[in-house]
């Protein structure tokens, strides 16, 4: 509590002077002071109407049939000033009689006026006055009705439990757009990619023969890049009233489907119509006697030597899970390797693989059930051009509003170093 | 295997770029979230569109609920809104207020009084991606480019 300067304060003030300032601060200080300690009182002293007590010089007389709070001493209240007359009380009680006798109604404001009456002084009216708004329920603390308190009577005050994960979103792995092709930096919007035909040479040349110049041929394939955006806005209001981060869950999700977007559009380049080439399948969960008809290290092999035979070299396979399960359960897999790579369910990276040595099995169940597609990873493109960012304030409207840009293309730089196996599961 | 789940627009969902404001509303109806309202010239407050032929007007959609108390609402004026479609709308055609249904929007002939905005796109808000733009069904969510109405 800071220490009240009278003097600076009389100076800026000039309609009081400092004298009538501390005057009139003592005064409020004795008054309230002296407030406090009637109300931690806690006896009551009566004054009976036949006596007439401690008229002492320069004290106030004591009102007979009154009473005072606190006793000091002996037969002296504490307090000069009584606080309840009785005979005020009589009085008040023989007029309420009399109108009840008379078939008259005691009106609210009537009652009010006969229940203070008694009370002597503004401070012990109003102390009664609250007291009875107090019981009346007319003040701020209101009583309810009585019972038992169920559950369902206190709606408006029950607890809200909210789980604090929310379900619905995108958790997924995006193991194509990770692992199934080889990522190109792409500055440019179009990249250029240049393809050599090749030249042979003679063979077995006769003597003194002068053979014809060979030439190769290099042509160019352009791949442009396209622009996925994400865009999400918020209001002031929105941001405001919600007891989740709406924000930042937004663009949470806003980045995870620009993930997404990639992602199926690897998926859609492997199993687009560019890869056709597909040698004989079978399934793969076929049996013939105890032991599986077909062996699928051997299917993959011709496709191996066919996608090898276009200058490429097969090393990635993509699938569902329904195919990587049948290759797992095939006996030819069992048999010869006496067990099987364990995996988790959803996407999968194994590089393990029963009888595939250096070959990198991707099982995403993005992938059509059944298929498997065998390629040369150098041959599938993701072309990752630039990125931008950007949130916009519309401060007039109060919103907030975020841009994210991403250049991208998947490319099949060979179409022959992909070929296909169908219905093996 | 499923794309993601993407949350459908809700009718009375708009851009940033959409323009907004507060219109006096009628008395004692309560107005519901993505309905088109029509002002009504003779008591010069908005309400709900009624079902009937297209006819000059003032159109707008509510992008919030109001009470029948309420003496104002909170409307989407011109730019992209979410609203519901009655019958068919063909791509990119001129929509108007619905002939069968208050507060929806139907398709309109090019050129009649009452058009109030053009059928823009499905309610997922793919339009932009480069996916063609199908016809709208009876009763489907879609954005409508609005207008404002004619007058």
């Amino acid at each position: 509590m800071s220490t009240l300067n009278y003097s600076s304060y009389a100076r800026a003030n000039p309609s009081i002077s400092e004298e009538e300032l501390r005057t009139q601060a003592g005064q409020i200080f004795r008054e309230e002071s002296a407030a406090a300690r009637r109300r931690g009182v806690d006896v009551a002293w009566y004054a009976p109407s036949d006596v007439n007590i401690n008229r002492k010089r320069g004290q106030k007389a004591i009102r007979p049939n009154t009473v005072y709070l606190g006793e000091h001493g002996v037969a002296s209240p504490s307090w000069a000033d009584p606080a309840f007359d009785l005979n005020e009380k009589e009085r008040v009680n023989r007029q309420i009689s009399r109108i009840q006798a008379d078939g008259g109604v005691i009106t609210e404001s009537q009652m009010t006026e006969f229940d203070l009456a008694p009370y002597i002084g503004d401070f012990w009216k109003n102390a009664a006055q609250n007291f009875y708004a107090d019981m009346e329920g007319l003040s701020p603390q209101k009583v309810a009705a009585g019972g038992i308190i169920q559950s369902d009577e206190n709606a408006a005050v029950n607890v809200i439990n909210v789980l604090q994960e929310m379900i619905g979103q995108d958790r997924r792995e995006y193991a194509l757009l990770a692992n199934a092709a080889r990522t190109i930096a792409t500055p440019n919007l179009t990249l250029s990619v240049d393809t050599f035909q090749g030249l042979n040479a003679y063979s077995n040349v006769g003597e003194g023969v002068e053979v014809d110049q060979q030439k190769g041929a290099i042509t160019r394939q352009n791949f442009i890049l396209q622009k996925d955006v994400g865009s999400i806005g918020i209001t002031d209001e929105a941001r405001m009233t919600a007891d989740r981060p709406l924000w930042e869950i937004h663009m949470d999700a806003v980045t995870r489907a620009m993930a997404n977007i990639k992602n199926v559009r690897i998926q859609a380049a492997l199993e687009s119509a560019a890869v056709t080439g597909s040698a004989s399948s079978a399934l793969w969960t076929a049996y013939t006697g105890e032991h599986s008809t077909v062996n699928p290290v051997a299917q993959i092999m011709v496709i191996g030597d066919t996608v090898y035979g276009n200058q490429g070299r097969a090393n990635t396979i993509v699938s569902g899970t329904a195919a990587f399960s049948a290759f797992l359960g095939n006996t030819f897999i069992q048999g010869t390797q006496g067990g099987t790579v364990s995996r988790e369910v959803g996407p999968n990276v194994i590089t393990n693989i029963p009888g595939l040595p250096g070959f990198t099995w991707i099982v995403d169940p993005l992938m059509t059930p059944g298929r498997i597609t065998v390629y040369d990873k150098n041959s599938l493109l993701l072309l990752e051009g630039p990125k931008r960012t950007a949130q916009v304030r519309k401060d007039g409207a109060g919103i907030d509003v975020y841009f994210t840009k991403d250049w991208n293309n998947v490319a099949i730089l060979d179409a022959s170093h992909f070929r296909n196996l169908t219905a093996v599961a | 295997m499923p794309a993601p789940t993407v949350a459908i627009e809700v009718p009375g969902s708009y851009m940033a770029r959409s323009t907004l404001g507060q219109v006096n509303k009628v008395a004692a109806t309560a107005l519901a979230k993505g309905v088109l309202v029509e002002l009504n010239t003779t008591n010069d407050n908005f309400q709900l569109a009624t079902a009937a032929a297209p006819a000059a007007g003032t159109y707008y959609v509510t992008n919030k609920a109001a009470l029948a108390a309420d003496t104002k609402v909170a409307v989407v004026k011109k730019g992209p809104v979410c609203v519901v479609a009655t019958g068919a709308i063909g791509p990119h055609n001129p929509v108007a207020r619905s002939t069968t249904v208050a507060g929806r929007v139907s398709e309109a002939a090019a050129g009649s009084a009452g058009v109030c905005g053009k059928y823009i796109g499905k309610a997922n808000g793919n339009e932009h991606d480069g996916q063609v733009l199908t016809a709208a069904a009876d009763g489907e969510s879609i954005w409508i480019d609005l207008n404002g109405g004619t007058n």
